[in-house]
C-alpha cells in the first residue's frame, strides 16, 4: 500500500534518533585504538566472550525454566492463592540487578547473617573453620540475574497461555494426554514465540548488566567495554568492543528468528475462550513451592533486607528530605519517557503495518529497536556527541532566528535523559506492540478503511484500543526499567538533579549502604505500584 | 514575513516557558561543580563555602565520563569547576582539553609542587594512602609493597579489580620505581598470592578478611575511617574494628598515595567564583573537614589528622612525583590484562 | 433509497511479482445488480475484489464508479474515499466495540444522535437490535455475519463487496443467511459484487455470474445462461456434476449411447468429449423412442433426489454414468431399466479442452 510520507518521516526520524548514539560509537571505533586492539584480542576478549556466553546460557536456561514453568502453573492449575501468586511472580521485575547482587552479597557473605547463624548452629566459632562457597562467581551471578529477570519470560508466556492455548490443550486432554506431556508437547512449542520474546529481553538485560557483574567479579564483555573506556583510557577500544557486542547480539537475534522461522502460529481472531484451570496434583504443589521460592528470593528477601536497613537508618538519622525530590524526579523522568516510548513505539509499528509488504519500514522499526541491544553505558557515551551537536545547533539557530540563547536545551534539562531512556527502551515498546498487532487481523484494517476511516483515525479507533493491553504491559516494563536505569542517568542528567538510582549509586560508592537502602527500597516500591496496577488490569482483561 | 514574525513570537514564548529550566544568562552568585566525588562526601565542604561566601554551589555528581560530558557541552558548558579523584583522572581532564590553567599565589603557596600540575591545570585537595588491611590473627608490624608478591602470602591476599584506578596507580608506581619487567614479575607474584578473584570495593577487603577468606589486602586509608567511625553503619564498623591496618612502603622508599583534586573548566562561566571555591577548599577550615569528616590526609599542613588515621602512624610519602607515575598508568593497565590479574 | 450505482472495469491486469493473477478483465455491473465472481481458489477473484475496494494498487486498466474514475495506474482513490462497503469472510467485527458502535463506525459524517439512530435502524433490519450493547465475541457466526452486513450497509455505500461472506458458516445457516442477505441487498437496491467459490451460492444470489479461471473471465451471464450454455468443459463442470464420454467427429456428428449428437463446430475426424449432466439422464418407459437399457450398478439416496451409477455400452465398451433422479423413482427400479437423454443437458467440446 502506498504510504503517506508523514508516517515515513516520523518513523525515520525516530529511528535516526536511536541510531545516532550507535553511529557515534561506530565513529569512535573507526578512529581505531592502535596497538590496543591486538592486546584486547589476546588478553581481554577471549575470557570476556567466554564468560558472557556462559552467563547468557545460564541466565537463559534459568529464566525460561522459571518463567515458563510458573506461567504454566498459574494458568493451567487451580489452587489456593493462585491469583496472589500470579501477580507476585511479577514483583522481581522491580529489583534492579545491582541491588539484588548487593543484598545477596551482604546476606551470604561469610560474616553475613546466614552463615553466622549456620556457624552458631553447627558450633563453629570462626569463618576460617567453616564457610559456604562464595556467591561472587559466575554461578552466583547466573542465579541472581535469573531470579530477577525471569518475569520477562513469565509475563508474555502467561498471556499467551491464557489467550491462545485453551482449545488445543483441551483437545489434547481429551486425547488422553497427561498434564506433563501437554506442557512439553503442546503448551511449550505453542508458547515458543512468547518465550523467545521474553528470553531475549532478559538476555539483553543480562548482557548489558554491569552492576551485578562487577560486584560479583564476573568479567563480561560489558565490563570490558567499561574498563577499556575508563581504565585503559581508550574510548576507541571500548567502542570497538561495544560494536563487537552489538554484532554478537544482532546475530543472536537473527539466529533466534531463523530458528523459529517455521513456527508462526496463526491466532484465530475468534478464539476467545480462556484456559480452564484444573485442580493441582500433589506433585504440582512442589511447583507452587518453587514458584513462591522464586518470588521470595527474587523480591521478598531483597525488599525485606532493604526495609530492615532503611528502618535502622531512619532510627539513626531520620529521613533525608531530599529523597522526596529525587523520588519525584525519578517518577517524572520515567513517566515522560514511558509515555513517549509507548507512543513512538505505537507510531513506528503502526507505520510498519500501514506499509505492509514494504520491507523498508520493517527495517526502520528494527533500527529503532537497536537501543536495547546496546549497554546503557555505551548508549550514554554515544549520546554525548550527538547531544552536544544538537544543543549547539539549536542554540545557534535560536540566536539567528530569535536573538535568544537556548543554552543547553537538551543536556541542560532533563530532555537528554528522556532521550536516552526512550532510545534505550523503545524496543520493549515496539516488541509488545508488534505482538499486540499480530492478534489484529488485517481484515479489521480493511473493514475500517471501507467504512471511510483514514490512517490516523483507524489508529485511534481500532489499533490503539486493541493494542492497549499489550501497550500497558510494555509501559510497565519500560517504566520499571527507567526507574532502575543507572549509567545514562548518571552521565546525562542536569545540574542539581538526582534520580533514586544515581542517589543510591552515590551512597553505595561512598560505602554508605544503609543510607542508600531507603533509595533502593523506593526504587522497588515505585516499581511495585505499576505491577499491581497492571496485574489488576490484566486480570480484568482476562476475565472479560 | 508574517511567518517569520509568528515563529519569532513562538520562540519567545517557548523561551519564556523554558526560562526557569535554562539558568538564564544573567550572572548570579553561583558556581557549578561537576564532581566524581560522592555528594555526601563534599556536601559539608560546599555548605561551609556557601555560608562564608554567599555563593550557591550547584552540583552534578558523575562517575565516569566527566571529561566526555564537559567536552560534549562545549563552549556552552555550565561547568566551572571539575572535581575528581585519582591523579590519573585529573591528568586525563587536561589531556582531553576541558581544563584551563590558573594562576593563584594562594594555591601555589598552600599545595606542595608535586601535588599540583606544573602549569596550573589541576590542584590536589586531599591525599589518601594505599594501606594494607591485616587480619587480627596475624602479627605484622611492617611490610613493603614488594613483599606482598613473596610466596609466603600464597592464597592469603584480597584486592579489588586490578583495573581500578587505585590499583593501576599503585602498579604504575611500581613500574616507575623498578621498570616494567620487574613490575610484571611482582604483579604475577601478587596474582599467585590472591585468595580469590579480584572484585568488589576496598571495604570488601576488610569484610573478606573478617570472613576468613584472606589474611591481608590492599585498600585506601580513608575507608578505615569511614568504617571504624560508624559513618557507614554498624556492620561496617564491625568490619573496620575487626582488622588491623598499616602503611606499607616501597623498598627503600615511602608509601603510595593518591589524591583528590580539582581543575578549572575551560569554558567556566563563573570563573571568579570557581577560583574562590578552589581557594576555600585548601583553607584550614575546609582542609579540617577533609581530614576530620572524610578521613583524608590534608594538603594544607595546618589541618590536623583524624585520630583514626593518625593511629596508622606517620605517613612517609614516596618521593616519586605523581607526574612520573602518571606516565606509566597505561602500561600498568595493560600489564593487569597481560598477567590475567582479574581472571 | 436510491443506491443505483454503476461500476465499470476495463482492461484490468495484475501481477504479484512474476506471477500474473489477473489478465484483461472487462466487466460492467449495472445499478442495483448483484454480480457474483465465481471460480476455484486462486483464480484471482479475491484480488479483483481488493482492486475494486482499493486495497491493492491497480497496475493496469481503469475502474469507474458512476463514470467517475476511481482507479487507474496513475491515480487511485484511497479505499476510505471510495464509498465502497466490504463484508469479509471472517466478518472483521471490531472486537472492542459494541454491536451498535460497530454498525455506527462508518457513520462519522453524521451528527452523533443521527448516527446512533441510523445504526439502530440497521440493527433492526438484520433483527439484532436487542443485542445492540453486546460485544461481538458473544455472538454466533451467523449473528456476526448479520452485523458485518449491517455495518457495511449503514453508510449506504455506492457499491458493496462481499468476500466469501458465508464460507465460515455451517450449511443450514448458510442457506438462511444468503436468502436474508439477498433480500436486504435487493430491498436497499445496493449494487453488489460477491466473491464465492460455491456455484450453488453464486447461482442463488447472482443476477449475473462472472466465472473466472486462471485470472480471466471465462464466461459471464445469468445463472441460467451459464448453467445451460457453458462455454467450456471447465464452465460446465464448475456449476454441476457431469458424465464424460469420448467419441470421434464424423459428418458433423458424434456418436453417443443415445444416438448421434450434433458437433458442427468441431473439426471432422477430431476427438470430441461429450458432457452429460446427471439430471439429463431420465427414466423412460421401456422401448420408448431414443431410450436405452441400463444396468444399475449402485444407488444412493441424497434426500429429495438420489444418485445412481449405471452401466451402458458406448462404442463397444461398458462405461459407467451417474444419473440423478427423484428419490421416489428409486424404489421401483429393477436391475435393468430404460433411460432417455434430455439434450439440453448435453454439451460437446473438443477433447482436451
Amino acid at each position: 500500500m502506498r504510504l503517506n510520507p508523514a508516517w515515513w518521516l516520523v518513523s525515520g526520524l525516530v529511528a535516526l534518533l536511536v541510531l545516532l548514539p550507535v553511529l557515534s560509537i561506530a565513529g569512535h571505533a573507526l578512529q581505531g585504538s592502535g596497538e590496543l586492539w591486538p592486546h584486547l584480542r589476546a588478553y581481554v576478549l577471549p575470557q570476556a566472550l567466554a564468560q558472557t556466553l556462559l552467563l547468557l546460557a545460564g541466565v537463559g536456561a534459568l529464566v525460561i525454566l522459571l518463567g515458563t514453568g510458573s506461567a504454566w502453573l498459574v494458568t493451567a492449575y487451580e489452587f489456593p492463592g493462585r491469583r496472589l501468586l500470579s501477580w507476585a511472580l511479577l514483583l522481581p521485575l522491580a529489583v534492579p540487578t545491582y541491588i539484588v547482587a548487593y543484598v545477596y552479597l551482604d546476606i551470604l557473605h561469610p560474616i553475613g547473617d546466614l552463615q553466622t547463624w549456620l556457624r552458631e548452629l553447627l558450633g563453629y566459632s570462626s569463618p576460617r573453620q567453616f564457610r559456604l562457597p562464595d556467591i561472587r562467581s559466575l554461578g552466583g551471578c547466573i542465579l541472581l540475574l535469573g531470579l530477577v529477570l525471569f518475569p520477562y519470560v513469565y509475563l508474555p508466556t502467561r498471556a499467551l497461555f491464557m489467550m491462545q492455548a485453551a482449545g488445543v490443550l483441551d483437545a489434547a486432554a481429551s486425547l488422553g494426554v497427561g498434564p506433563g506431556r501437554r506442557f512439553f508437547r503442546i503448551a511449550l512449542p505453542l508458547a515458543r514465540p512468547a518465550i523467545a520474546v521474553g528470553a531475549s529481553l532478559a538476555l539483553m538485560e543480562a548482557i548489558n548488566d554491569i552492576g551485578a557483574a562487577e560486584l560479583l567479579g564476573v568479567r563480561t564483555l560489558t565490563v570490558s567495554v567499561y574498563s577499556t573506556w575508563v581504565n585503559r583510557s581508550s574510548l576507541a577500544g571500548a567502542a570497538q568492543i561495544a560494536l563487537f557486542m552489538l554484532m554478537l547480539v544482532l546475530s543472536l537475534i537473527a539466529l533466534e528468528r531463523w530458528a523459529r522461522r517455521h513456527s508462526h502460529y496463526a491466532s484465530s481472531a475468534r478464539q476467545n475462550r480462556t484456559l480452564t484451570p484444573r485442580p493441582l496434583s500433589s506433585a504440582g504443589w512442589l511447583l507452587v513451592i518453587v514458584a513462591w521460592l522464586a518470588v521470595t528470593l527474587g523480591f521478598l528477601v531483597p525488599a525485606g533486607h532493604l526495609l530492615a536497613a532503611s528502618v535502622e537508618r531512619w532510627n539513626d538519622v531520620g529521613l533525608d528530605a531530599s529523597l522526596l525530590d529525587k523520588t519525584l524526579n525519578t517518577l517524572t523522568f520515567a513517566s515522560i519517557a514511558t509515555l513517549m516510548a509507548a507512543l513512538l513505539a505505537f507510531v513506528l509499528v503502526y507505520s510498519s503495518r500501514l506499509a505492509r509488504a514494504a520491507p523498508g519500514m520493517h527495517l526502520v522499526v528494527r533500527i529503532a529497536s537497536l537501543g536495547y541491544a546496546v549497554p546503557g553505558t555505551v548508549l550514554a557515551i554515544g549520546l554525548l556527541g550527538p547531544l552536544g551537536w544538537l544543543d549547539a545547533t539549536l542554540d545557534h539557530q535560536a540566536q539567528q532566528l530569535f536573538g535568544i540563547s537556548t543554552g543547553l536545551l537538551l543536556s541542560g534539562t532533563g530532555a537528554a535523559l528522556v532521550y536516552a531512556y526512550v532510545a534505550r527502551f523503545l524496543a520493549i515498546g515496539t516488541g509488545s506492540v508488534e505482538a499486540g498487532f499480530d492478534k489484529i487481523p488485517y481484515s479489521l484494517d480493511d473493514a475500517a478503511r471501507s467504512l471511510g476511516t483514514g490512517a490516523s483515525q483507524r489508529a485511534r479507533r481500532i489499533h490503539w484500543p486493541l493494542a492497549r493491553p499489550a501497550l500497558a504491559a510494555a509501559m510497565l516494563l519500560i517504566f520499571v526499567d527507567c526507574m532502575k536505569e543507572l549509567p545514562a542517568s548518571l552521565l546525562l542528567r542536569p545540574l542539581n538533579v538526582d534520580t533514586l538510582a544515581t542517589h543510591l549509586y552515590g551512597e553505595a560508592s561512598r560505602g554508605s549502604y544503609e543510607s542508600g537502602a531507603l533509595a533502593a527500597l523506593l526504587i522497588l516500591l515505585a516499581g511495585v505500584l505499576p505491577i499491581v496496577l497492571l496485574s489488576r488490569y490484566g486480570l480484568k482483561q482476562a476475565s472479560h | 514575513m508574517s511567518l517569520i514574525r509568528t515563529a519569532r513570537q513562538l520562540g519567545l514564548l517557548a523561551a519564556l516557558t523554558l526560562s526557569p529550566l535554562l539558568n538564564a544568562a544573567t550572572p548570579k552568585a553561583e558556581v557549578n561543580l561537576y564532581t566524581t566525588r560522592e555528594p555526601a562526601l563534599i556536601e559539608p565542604l560546599l555548605k561551609a563555602f556557601s555560608e562564608s561566601s554567599g555563593i550557591k554551589v550547584n552540583t552534578l555528581f558523575l562517575k565516569d565520563g566527566l571529561a566526555e560530558r564537559v567536552a560534549s557541552e562545549g563552549e556552552r558548558s555550565p561547568a566551572d569547576l571539575l572535581m575528581a579523584v585519582d591523579f590519573g583522572n585529573l591528568t586525563d581532564l587536561v589531556d582531553k582539553g576541558v581544563t584551563q590553567p590558573l594562576q593563584s599565589a594562594l594555591l601555589e603557596k598552600t599545595i606542595a609542587a608535586p601535588l599540583r600540575d606544573a602549569n596550573g591545570h589541576w590542584f590536589a585537595l586531599s591525599m589518601r594512602a594505599r594501606t594494607l588491611y591485616v587480619s587480627k590473627e596475624l602479627d605484622l608490624p611492617a611490610i613493603s609493597y614488594e613483599q606482598l608478591a613473596a610466596p609466603e602470602w600464597k592464597g592469603k591476599v584480597c584486592i579489588r579489580s586490578g583495573q581500578h584506578p587505585y590499583n593501576t596507580a599503585l602498579i604504575a608506581h611500581m613500574i616507575a620505581k623498578h621498570g616494567e619487567a620487574k613490575a610484571e614479575t611482582w604483579l604475577r607474584g601478587l596474582k599467585a598470592n590472591l585468595a580469590q578473584r579480584p572484585g568488589g570495593g576496598d571495604r570488601d577487603v576488610a569484610r573478606d578478611i573478617l570472613g576468613g577468606l584472606c589474611d591481608v589486602g590492599l585498600a585506601n586509608s580513608y575507608y578505615l575511617g569511614l568504617m571504624r567511625s560508624g559513618a557507614g553503619g554498624a556492620d561496617q564498623q564491625k568490619w573496620g574494628d575487626g582488622i588491623n591496618a598499616l602503611l606499607p612502603v616501597f623498598k627503600d622508599g615511602g608509601t603510595h598515595v593518591n589524591v583528590s583534586g580539582a581543575a578549572l573548566a575551560k569554558h567556566a562561566p563563573n570563573k571568579a567564583n570557581a577560583i574562590k571555591l578552589l581557594e576555600f577548599l585548601v583553607s584550614a577550615e575546609a582542609q579540617a573537614i577533609y581530614a576530620q569528616a572524610n578521613y583524608e590526609y590534608p594538603v594544607n599542613a595546618v589541618a590536623a589528622l583524624n585520630p583514626i588515621i593518625a593511629a596508622l602512624g606517620e605517613l612517609k610519602v614516596d618521593p616519586t612525583s605523581l607526574a612520573d607515575i602518571s606516565k606509566h598508568r597505561k602500561a600498568a593497565s595493560l600489564l593487569v590484562d597481560k598477567v590475567g590479574f582479574d581472571l | 433509497m436510491s443506491n443505483a450505482h454503476h461500476l465499470s472495469l476495463s482492461g484490468i491486469a495484475h501481477q504479484f511479482g512474476e506471477h500474473s493473477v489477473l489478465r484483461d478483465i472487462h466487466l460492467q455491473v449495472g445499478p442495483g445488480e448483484i454480480l457474483c465472481l465465481a471460480g476455484p481458489s486462486g483464480c484471482g477473484k479475491s484480488t479483483l475484489l481488493r482492486l475494486i475496494a482499493g486495497l491493492e494498487q491497480l497496475q493496469t486498466g481503469e475502474i469507474h464508479l458512476d463514470n467517475e474514475l476511481i482507479a487507474s495506474p496513475a491515480r487511485q482513490q484511497l479505499p476510505e474515499q471510495r464509498d465502497i462497503g466490504l463484508v469479509f469472510q471472517d466478518f472483521a467485527l471490531f472486537p472492542h466495540l459494541s454491536l451498535l458502535d460497530n454498525v455506527a463506525f462508518g457513520l462519522h459524517q453524521l451528527p452523533k444522535p443521527a448516527r446512533a439512530a441510523r445504526a439502530l435502524a440497521m440493527l433492526e433490519r438484520v433483527g439484532m437490535s436487542a443485542r445492540a450493547q453486546d460485544l461481538p465475541h458473544v455472538l454466533s457466526g451467523g449473528q456476526q455475519q448479520r452485523i458485518a452486513l449491517a455495518r457495511a450497509l449503514a453508510p449506504q455505500p455506492r457499491l458493496l463487496l462481499l468476500d466469501e461472506p458465508f464460507s465460515n458458516l455451517d450449511v443450514r445457516l448458510r442457506h438462511r443467511l444468503r436468502s436474508e442477505t439477498l433480500h436486504l441487498l435487493k430491498a436497499s437496491g445496493t449494487t453488489s459484487i460477491m466473491v464465492t467459490h460455491d456455484p450453488e451460492e453464486a447461482m442463488f444470489m447472482a443476477d449475473r455470474i462472472a466465472l473466472m479461471q486462471e485470472g480471466k473471465v471465462l464466461q459471464i451471464g445469468t445463472p441460467g445462461e451459464i448453467y445451460h450454455h457453458p462455454v467450456s468443459p471447465f464452465a460446465a463442470e464448475f456449476f454441476g456434476d457431469i458424465n464424460r464420454l469420448e467419441a470421434q467427429v464424423e459428418g458433423g456428428l458424434v456418436a453417443s449411447p443415445f444416438g448421434a449428437i450434433a458437433a458442427s463446430t468441431l473439426a471432422e475426424g477430431s476427438r470430441a468429449q461429450i458432457l452429460i449432466r446427471p439430471e439429463a439422464l431420465q427414466l423412460a418407459p421401456a422401448n420408448s423412442p431414443g431410450a436405452q437399457t441400463m444396468r444399475l450398478q449402485e444407488a444412493h439416496m441424497l434426500g429429495a433426489t438420489s444418485l445412481a451409477s449405471v452401466c451402458i455400452n458406448h462404442q463397444s465398451q461398458e462405461v459407467e454414468l451417474q444419473m440423478q433422479l427423484p428419490s421416489h423413482q428409486l424404489a421401483g427400479l429393477g436391475d435393468q431399466f430404460w433411460v432417455t437423454l434430455d439434450k439440453r443437458g448435453v454439451f460437446v467440446f473438443a477433447a482436451g479442452d
